[in-house]
């Protein structure tokens, strides 16, 4: 009869310790043909990507030449794909769309309501509030 | 008036606002059911030596000096190495016991001991025949989880120490039946957890280090005339008589 | 447009003659999973007819020779492929691994020995699409040992310098919590590793250059093809958490040996990184029986006053919901404290509460270590 264990797993922190990179891979589609194409064509001709590329290794850009409309596809190491479709976007539009993909951390988007900003895994620092414990009794 | 603070039968004291007189009777000698034993009778390990009248020169010094913690440079206080000595089982764990030291000691061993193997120049085990595994900045992987490896730091392997060493008759436990052979008592299991355990307080006091140096002198060096390379392949050798051994990998 | 329909045709005949080898081999149940992949291509088999046989031979040896260079480049990764394979080269980044961490060492963290598959199973190595058949030349068996040792010993000793006085149960737990199977898969999933997925024919229909693979998970596939909605249920080494917490494990194996020389630390600053700041609430892992009469034991044990409950404050104790405060003390001091609806509830509380706190004790920063003497048995 000594105490006994109940089994739990820990729970990830990214950015506590170390910080892997959520952004995992990101494909860019585009179509040899189409006008929608225009921009991302122009995108990956330019030196952009390269320099994107070399500031952030960690990220494997893929390109894929498929008829159609352009496609943004990134994939995140929580196993989630987000797409944004950049048909007759400019070049730099194309761009902010594909930094805006890069940034992300692949979570759902929410919309967060007044009172719950704050999300947290730890207990709060200034404990309950307890009537037997304050100052003036309170009598019932 | 009642004086403040009352002495009981085993020397506990009580408080004044617990005005309870307590008198307890021990029984010296065997148990009897129902009654409290006297400690002397039960705080005594198999060999016949009590636990309360340790001398540190016949018991810590002579452990001291068979594991050359002078050498090592091990600085020891005596009361953790006979808490490393006494086994869980001895006296209901009233008294500190060496459960976790153990385990802490048992996985830096086998941390230590899966480097000792990686280290070694020659091929445990081959993969194949006539084909060896590819190593990795000169340490051969390959050889982890083989028969000699695991054997290395398994139960019979270090209580075959610890009995080497002669500290198995200083180890407090109980046995299940004093009656029947100590393969049925477990003996084994506890002289392992012995050295564990040491493994693990010299770890926790003296820094990896010098448990690293510890270990790698006293218990894995191949050159001294009792250490667990020589005792695992000796043992090893033993049964695998006549058999060319190439060890197999097991998954 | 044609030379895509000459693909298909090849891809009909390779896999007639696929389906044709492993019926030679008997086992009932991948003939069953295969046959029924047959007939789907038995209408088109019929049209590729003799004239074009020639051809598809060629292209049948050409899909040998890819076949062969995969398995070659698998069993012995040569550097500067290595070098040239984006997943590796990524999640080298991702990890911020030292460069003395080759990527070929990476390449064979991912090489589990479950690809390299028994006799028993397949008989024949031919009839497996996903992963490429591997020898045990170049997998990741022995790091994952020596990683899983390396993990056991240091998570034990951070926690146990932690909390030194936790029961033996509870750390185990602990130390489970931190570095069990699941656990470390979903570390490796988090690190961005992708499983190979596609098999091997369509890589070369692909024409998917070799090094694309390096990066990729390879272990014994259970779904060997998900389309076809069969699916192989084997034991649990096979599982993808299995070859995930594998992958996890040799990449630290792996980090120690390629970093021991110039930075013997970093192995172990990369566990307190990724594995040791992982979130855990070691309190919640206790389950006591009978805390007051443990208690009881462990006072007596440290030579500390009998424990005594003392109720501190009450609210309602005639209303249905009635409130009490009781405190546990040993002498002057209090050691705990808990609430209850009950006297024998809070009690019980406070007499866990006393517990814990021992139990869950946290030394100061550089105070001598703390040796506990075990946890009680009442």
């Amino acid at each position: 009869m000594v105490v006994k264990a109940i089994s739990q797993n820990s729970i990830a922190r990214n950015g506590v310790g170390a910080f892997v990179f959520p952004c995992k891979k990101i494909t860019l589609q585009y179509c040899n043909w189409g006008g929608s194409s225009q921009g991302m064509r122009k995108f990956l001709v330019s030196k952009r990507l390269d320099l994107l590329g070399q500031k952030f290794p960690h990220i494997q850009f893929e390109i894929l030449r498929k008829s159609g409309h352009p496609l943004l596809r990134a994939q995140y190491s929580n196993g989630r794909e987000k797409v944004i479709c950049v048909r007759n976007l400019n070049i730099d539009n194309v761009e902010n769309k594909l930094k805006l993909l890069k940034d992300s951390s692949g979570d759902v988007l929410r919309r967060r309501t007044k009172n719950d900003n704050v999300e947290t895994l730890n207990d709060s620092v200034r404990g309950i509030w307890s009537p037997l414990h304050s100052q003036m009794r309170y009598k019932v | 008036m009642l004086p403040a603070i009352r002495k009981n039968a085993i020397g506990q004291t009580q408080h004044l606002n617990q005005m309870v007189r307590t008198i307890t009777y021990l029984v010296p000698g065997s148990r009897v059911r129902g009654l409290k034993r006297e400690p002397s009778s039960y705080l005594k390990s198999p060999k016949g030596l009590s636990y309360q009248e340790i001398k540190v020169s016949e018991y810590h010094d002579r452990v001291r000096k068979s594991l050359q913690f002078d050498e090592n440079e091990i600085d020891l206080p005596n009361e953790i190495l006979l808490q490393c000595l006494t086994h869980k089982s001895f006296a209901h764990g009233s008294k500190p016991y060496n459960e976790k030291l153990g385990l802490l000691g048992s996985h830096f061993l086998k941390y230590q001991a899966s480097i000792h193997s990686i280290k070694q120049p020659q091929l445990l085990s081959l993969v194949a025949p006539n084909k060896l595994q590819q190593a990795v900045n000169g340490l051969n992987f390959a050889n982890l989880g083989t028969q000699v490896s695991k054997f290395l730091i398994s139960k019979p392997a270090m209580a075959a120490f610890v009995k080497a060493k002669n500290i198995d008759s200083l180890v407090f436990w109980k046995m299940k039946d004093p009656l029947k052979d100590s393969h049925h008592n477990g003996e084994t299991t506890i002289f392992s957890s012995v050295l564990n355990a040491l493994v693990g307080a010299i770890l926790l006091t003296n820094g990896p280090e010098k448990a690293n140096r510890f270990v790698s002198n006293c218990l894995l060096g191949v050159d001294k005339d009792i250490s667990l390379v020589k005792i695992a392949n000796e043992s090893f050798q033993s049964s695998n008589s006549g058999s060319n051994s190439t060890f197999t990998t097991e998954k | 447009m044609s030379s895509k329909s000459g693909l298909t045709k090849c891809l009909a005949v390779i896999n007639g003659l696929h389906a044709w080898k492993i019926k030679s081999m008997n086992s009932a149940r991948t003939i069953q999973l295969v046959s029924r992949r047959n007939t789907s291509f038995q209408a088109e088999k019929k049209v590729s007819q003799s004239s074009e046989t020639i051809e598809d031979a060629s292209e049948l040896s050409k899909y040998k020779s890819y076949y062969q260079e995969l398995k070659q480049v698998i069993n012995e990764v040569p550097e500067e492929l290595a070098r040239n394979s984006p997943g590796l080269v990524t999640l080298h980044k991702r990890l911020a691994l030292p460069s003395e961490f080759q990527l070929s060492v990476l390449a064979r963290c991912l090489t589990c020995r479950s690809s390299q598959l028994p006799a028993d199973i397949t008989g024949s190595r031919q009839n497996f699409v996903n992963t490429v058949p591997t020898n045990n030349f170049f997998d990741n068996h022995g790091l994952n040992i020596f990683g899983k040792n390396l993990l056991t010993y240091h998570v034990t000793h951070k926690l146990l310098d932690k909390y030194p006085r936790l029961p033996t149960v509870v750390l185990n737990a602990a130390v489970d919590a931190y570095i069990s199977q699941d656990v470390l898969a979903h570390v490796g999933k988090t690190w961005g590793i992708d499983t190979e997925k596609t098999p091997v024919l369509e890589r070369y229909l692909k024409q998917e250059p070799l090094q694309i693979t390096l990066g990729k998970l390879r272990f014994f596939n259970n779904n060997l093809d998900k389309t076809d909605g069969v699916e192989i249920i084997s034991s649990k080494n096979f599982s993808e958490n299995a070859a995930y917490a594998l992958a996890t494990r040799s990449i630290i194996g792996a980090l120690w040996a390629s970093s021991q020389d110039t930075n013997p630390n970093a192995a172990f600053q990369f566990i307190d990184d990724h594995i040791l700041s992982r979130k855990l609430d070691v309190s919640k892992m206790f389950q006591f029986e009978q805390p007051t009469r443990e208690l009881a034991t462990l006072c007596r044990r440290e030579a500390l006053d009998k424990p005594v409950s003392k109720l501190l404050a009450e609210s309602g104790r005639l209303s249905k919901a009635p409130v009490f405060i009781v405190g546990v003390f040993s002498g002057t001091e209090k050691l705990g404290e808990g609430f209850g609806s009950s006297l024998k509830e809070a009690k019980a509380r406070a007499a866990t509460d006393a517990l814990m706190k021992w139990y869950c004790y946290e030394p100061m920063e550089g105070q001598t270590p703390v040796i506990d003497h075990g946890a009680v048995i009442v």
